[in-house]
């Protein structure tokens, strides 16, 4: 099964980054692991929602988002839901971006086009600060090792899985 | 800009929550209409409209923007003019290049740089990915569910006999910004445009890489024509002044006079004699109006209206085919302007490729010194209008930026004292469909329009 991984995030506004810096840490990680053991998963960091991510889906059987979020749990808090069509509220999306499309629309966009693959999960770290400059804040970063090995785990096991596994529904 | 404040609040609906209602909303009670829309729809930025009828006469009419201002202008005091097209191309993410070119041609007035031949072509070639960006945006992923009755580009790319025009739209959208990002470096805020030219100019081989998709894209562009020919247009006139610049030989992008539809033709240094920004209560955003005349319309329409024959000639091939006429008083025909300017676009674009020699040096110089320099050009929302003063050593004292949207606040509002009395009779939610649809006509950019407040604190002992 192949996987597309989508870390969507940008890193100058410190924990609004972390969905890039979860790909870029996946990465190495993968580096890491034997040839012959890796995944077949493409990884992909975006520094903000961007229609690509519609070009980057290709024949993949499983994408992966992961951003920032914020529903008010403590920072570090790790979200996993599956997405479906209407799953996401469009709080704050419609009124704040028309020219750019944000990742409810891409999604939403992605799936009356009947680009999107069967299984789509959206993996979210709560964080504390978009403030100007690089670099988390010690909190989501302590959540990235757990979170970039549960992504490892999820590509390693994918082939095996009828279903993404402990994903809760998200609506 | 607002793209991270979006992602910062995804907004993951937690479980057993419902979900937040649409916020619009309308409401009959006593013979008293309200439309009210607390946030508009696809519109760029926060903003509101509030509309009270009663006895048949709109008793309150306020187009509120509460986009929080920019402060801009500040930003830029004390900073060297080199940064000017750097920091401006941050207040907007969809219209970058037109901040960056009116901020250089007003600084190199000051600095008396005469442009190359080449840069100057380049500099077209270089709004052309903006404008193919910014209206096929515009016209298919905002405007266009308006006339086929979708409330999103979503909804309607769900229809299966509209999907493929969906997909067109992704596809030019892209074809903009790959233009964009080749000549700017990036697609959003890009770097290279700087005072005097480029830092970098691409190469030919990189240009011309794009022929295919570019010659592919000017007939996706007639497609688009013929499709916008086919909508239902409302039938709604108003006696508008229309506003753009005017340039003899080509159709206005960075440079030429500024002309109106009533006989206004004034050099672009006479823009603040003409028009005045003054601050109202109820928006963040300044209104513009034209002295001793009121409200006034710019943008493609206004564009399209002024120069017709300036339109290249695939453009003036569709509007002749589709029966499209210009000059037109009614707003909505804005989506066919635009479209005509995504022809004109991409068909001037082949032609800046095809004869494309690199400017060498890329750029410019010349030693700072003091001086104020004004410049206008036009944005897809319009023009595009920037003052600086800077010193000997090239730090800027003082700048003054009239973004397209501002100059439209005060029309738009016009607009709707018109168009309202048309309405009112339908259902509530129809009635407030067609005032934002005749809102979302000036493809209005709220970010760009609110970058100024004026605070007076006064302290007394």
């Amino acid at each position: 099964m192949t996987i597309l991984v989508v870390g969507i995030g940008n890193p100058w506004a410190s924990d609004d980054g972390v969905g890039g810096e979860a790909v870029r840490c996946l990465r190495d990680r993968l580096a890491m692991t034997p040839a012959a053991g890796r995944p077949a998963a493409r990884l992909l960091a975006l520094r903000q929602p961007d229609a690509s991510l519609l070009d980057a889906l290709g024949d993949c059987e499983r994408l992966i988002v992961v951003d920032a979020v914020r529903s008010g749990a403590p920072p570090g808090t790790r979200h996993r839901v599956a997405w479906t069509p209407g799953c996401v509220e469009e709080r704050g999306v419609a009124r704040t971006s028309s020219h750019g499309l944000g990742v409810h629309d891409l999604l939403e966009l992605a799936a009356a086009l009947g680009r999107l693959p069967a299984h789509v999960e959206l993996w979210g770290v709560e964080i504390s600060s978009t403030q100007p400059g690089q670099g988390l804040t010690p909190e989501v970063t302590r959540a990235l090792p757990a979170l970039v090995e549960s992504l490892l785990a999820v590509m390693l096991t994918a082939g095996d899985e009828a279903s993404p596994g402990e994903t809760k529904p998200g609506c | 800009m607002s793209a991270m404040a979006e992602r910062a609040q995804p907004a993951l609906q937690p479980a057993g929550q419902p979900a937040i209602l649409s916020p619009v909303g309308g409401s009959t009670a006593n013979g008293v209409k309200r439309i009210k829309v607390d946030y508009m729809a696809r519109v760029e930025g926060e903003g509101a409209l509030d509309i009270v009828v009663e006895k048949g006469a709109i008793q309150h009419l306020e187009l509120r923007i509460f986009e929080p201002p920019r402060f801009f202008e500040a930003f830029l005091r004390g900073r060297s003019y080199r940064e000017a097209p750097d920091i401006t191309a941050r207040i907007c993410g969809i219209c970058p290049v037109a901040y960056q070119m009116s901020s250089v041609h007003a600084l190199e007035k000051i600095l008396g740089i005469a442009i190359t031949p080449e840069i100057r072509a380049l500099r077209r070639l270089y709004y052309c990915a903006e404008w193919i960006e910014s209206h096929v945006l515009h016209i298919y992923l905002l405007h266009a569910p308006d006339f086929l009755g979708y409330p999103s580009a979503m909804a309607m790319a769900a229809n299966p006999a509209l999907r493929p025009a969906v997909e067109q739209a992704l596809r030019m959208k892209k074809i903009g910004n790959a233009l964009l990002a080749a000549i700017g470096g990036r697609e959003v805020h890009p770097i290279s445009p700087c005072v005097g030219g480029f830092y970098k100019a691409p190469s030919p081989r990189e240009l011309l890489a794009l022929k295919p998709e570019l010659e592919w894209g000017l007939q996706a562009a007639l497609d688009t024509v013929a499709l916008v020919a086919t909508l239902d247009y409302p039938a709604f006139e108003v006696d508008y002044e229309f506003v753009s610049l005017s340039h003899p030989d080509e159709f206005p992008m960075n440079e030429g006079r500024v002309v109106s539809s009533r006989g206004l033709n004034i050099p672009m240094e006479e823009y603040e004699s003409h028009f005045i920004e003054e601050h109202v209560a109820h928006s963040n955003a300044l209104h513009v109006y034209r002295q001793g005349h009121g409200s006034y319309h710019v943008g493609p329409l206004a564009r399209v209206n002024l120069n017709v024959e300036q339109l290249s000639p695939a453009a003036q091939r569709a509007l002749r085919e589709h029966n499209l006429v210009f000059p037109s008083n009614n707003p909505f025909m804005s989506i066919a302007a635009r479209a005509l300017e995504v022809v004109h676009a991409f068909e001037e674009a082949l032609q800046l490729i095809a004869s494309y020699r690199p400017p060498r040096p890329p750029h410019v110089d010349a030693p700072p010194r003091a001086g104020v320099g004004c410049h206008i050009t036009e944005a897809p929302r319009g023009m595009l209008y920037h003052r600086y003063r800077i010193d000997d050593a090239g730090l800027i004292q003082e700048a003054r930026i009239d973004a397209p949207t501002t100059q439209n606040l005060l029309r738009m509002e016009d607009d709707l004292r018109a168009f309202v009395p048309q309405v009112i009779d339908l259902p509530i939610e129809e009635a407030t469909w067609q005032c934002e649809q005749l809102v979302r006509n000036y493809d209005p950019c709220i970010s760009c329009a609110t970058h100024f407040l004026k605070l007076n604190i006064q302290r007394r002992p």
